[in-house]
């Protein structure tokens, strides 16, 4: 989907890390402004290279354009986009304080004290090296971090990596207050699909670097539908992935609009947990 | 996104306020800071590697003077400590500066700008001590801060007695034009270190012999065609800009490339 009033923007790009690794290709999407997106797919399908080729980390592009907010990436202001990701270069070295004095200095719309909040709430101090947390702490922090700068994009590649239950429950509190204070765009991956489905307005899903689908969640969950009935029937159906038989009996997710009005089969909703898995190739199985 | 409590929406309008960024200069210092790392420790770190080199060359020298009689190793220490420093910089302390947002472009033009000042400030900083040393103890006497050995440069064995400016600013760029091979390895290490595979390595081994005879070949047409009193320097700042222009636009093709 493509509009006037996306915030960044990709068209047809195409990124391979030398011969044989392709990490996007073709891929054609834009964020809105103020949304908070999810992208989701499997291990290597390309989230976290799309979120550096937005945040301008990764220039290597073959092919295509990526703006923000009309403006090459690349030329795009200081500030512009914050990427939260699980590496981040030579931080370990900088104490939080230090990151955050840092970051003051790029993002205009920084705010320390909800920096101090979000930290403390996490239970990490300032005066902590990035190096010397674990590795959820850590994500907690960049989060924090992340949240706090109120970049105009903010990319968070799976911010919740090792951090526990109540942790990642104020994480997803602290994204809604900040959306509801300040709103921005947010892209988030992450493989924890469920917990975080109900922050998503929007959901990208990947599929070995192309793009499976894009549209609002509710929209793309009522499209698809958990069909359950006889072998023979569900097996004519144009499923998603191959029918999972049980016995005489089979079921598989298909296109609402695939199925038969005159169907006995038993239809149920889909979540979109089931559906990503569903509309991505399973690693090694050619589609 | 009903399971939360809503705050209270602030009125704000993104995209305007990006549009009016776009109208900003970079942020000078916040990224010479990000280079410097922690207490911009990147920067000063050849000078404590200097003043640790020319204390113990000091002691070494008061203990036995007839050790030293021309110059010691706290120059090429130093020397080589800013070199490190630099290498550094462009690995670390850019990939840094990127990270926290700042421009590519921008970190470039900085790092570019800062670490060939760097590489000068060493040369003119160690030449200026050595002035001080020089005065201070004398001519005779045991020079821990030397840059180079007496009699190679200087009339007879004699000290140069030329103004300072003259002096320090013709050998200084005399002794850059001997780092030309250096500043093209360092677009090696930078394309090597940062992950830009070979394709930017081989150009970048390419350049060393290209920029060294490129680097010569001007100096000799340019003293040729320059008249005046100070045709030496005039020739020799002549070739050196044009050829750190050369290498630095080979370094942005790499750096521009180079991911974070």
């Amino acid at each position: 989907m493509t509009s006037d009033t996306a915030a960044v923007r990709l068209a047809g790009v195409d990124l391979s890390y030398g011969k044989g690794t392709t990490a996007l290709t073709g891929v054609t999407v834009d964020f809105q402004d103020e949304t908070i997106v999810g992208l989701i797919g499997r291990n290597g399908a390309g989230k976290s290279s799309l979120m550096r080729v937005v945040a301008a980390r990764e220039p290597r592009i073959q092919r295509g354009r990526v703006t923000v907010f009309g403006v090459s990436v690349l030329k795009s202001p200081a500030g512009t986009v914050h990427l939260c990701g699980e590496k981040w270069p030579s931080s370990r070295e900088l104490r939080l304080c230090d990151l955050m004095r840092h970051l003051r200095r790029v993002h205009d719309r920084f705010d320390e004290p909800r920096a101090v909040e979000l930290l403390t709430a996490f239970g990490i101090t300032l005066r902590r090296y990035a190096a010397s947390l674990s590795r959820g702490q850590r994500s907690a922090a960049y989060a924090s971090l992340a949240l706090a700068s109120r970049a105009s994009i903010t990319l968070l590649d799976e911010p919740q990596l090792g951090m526990d239950a109540p942790s990642r429950a104020l994480l997803y509190q602290a994204i809604v207050e900040e959306q509801a204070l300040l709103p921005r765009t947010m892209v988030m991956s992450t493989h924890l699909i469920n917990e975080t489905a109900g922050l998503f307005e929007r959901v990208v899903v990947l599929d070995r670097g192309r793009v499976a689908a894009d549209a609002p969640v509710d929209e793309l969950c009522a499209s698809y539908v958990r069909v359950e009935g006889q072998f023979e029937v569900v097996s004519q159906l144009p499923t998603l992935q191959p029918p999972e038989r049980l016995g005489t009996t089979a079921r598989a997710i298909v296109k609402r609009d695939k199925v038969p009005a005159s169907t006995n089969a038993h239809l149920s909703a889909v979540s979109l947990q089931e559906l990503s898995s569903a509309l991505t190739t399973t690693p090694g199985r050619q589609s | 996104m009903n399971t939360h409590e809503q705050p209270e929406r602030v009125q704000t309008d993104i995209s305007a306020t990006a549009t009016a960024r776009r109208r900003g200069r970079p942020h000078i210092f916040a990224i010479l800071a990000a280079l410097g790392g922690r207490y911009g420790w990147r920067w000063w770190m050849p000078l404590v590697v200097w003043s640790v080199a020319a204390t113990v060359s000091r002691l070494q020298a008061n203990a036995d003077p007839s050790m030293f009689p021309f110059l010691t190793s706290a120059y090429e220490t130093f020397t080589i400590a800013s070199l490190v420093a630099v290498l550094i910089i462009w690995i670390s302390g850019s990939r840094l500066a990127i990270s926290f947002g700042h421009r590519r472009g921008h970190v470039f033009a900085l790092t570019s700008i800062m670490t060939v000042g760097m590489l000068v400030g060493t040369q003119l900083l160690a030449e200026i001590a050595d002035q001080i040393e020089h005065a201070a103890v004398g001519r005779s006497a045991v020079r821990v801060l030397a840059t180079r050995v007496p009699g190679a440069f200087e009339d007879g064995g004699e000290p140069v007695t030329s103004p300072l400016f003259n002096d320090v600013l013709f050998w200084t760029l005399a002794d850059l034009s001997s780092l030309m091979p250096i500043a093209a390895a360092f677009v090696v290490m930078v394309c090597w270190q940062l992950r830009w595979s070979w394709r930017g390595l081989l150009p970048g081994l390419l350049l060393i012999p290209v920029a060294f005879f490129a680097h010569m070949y001007l100096w000799l047409v340019v003293q040729d065609l320059a008249r005046g009193p100070r045709q030496d320097l005039v020739a020799e700042g002549l070739a050196l800009g044009v050829t750190v222009s050369v290498l630095l636009a080979l370094a942005w093709l790499a750096f521009g490339r180079t991911p974070v």
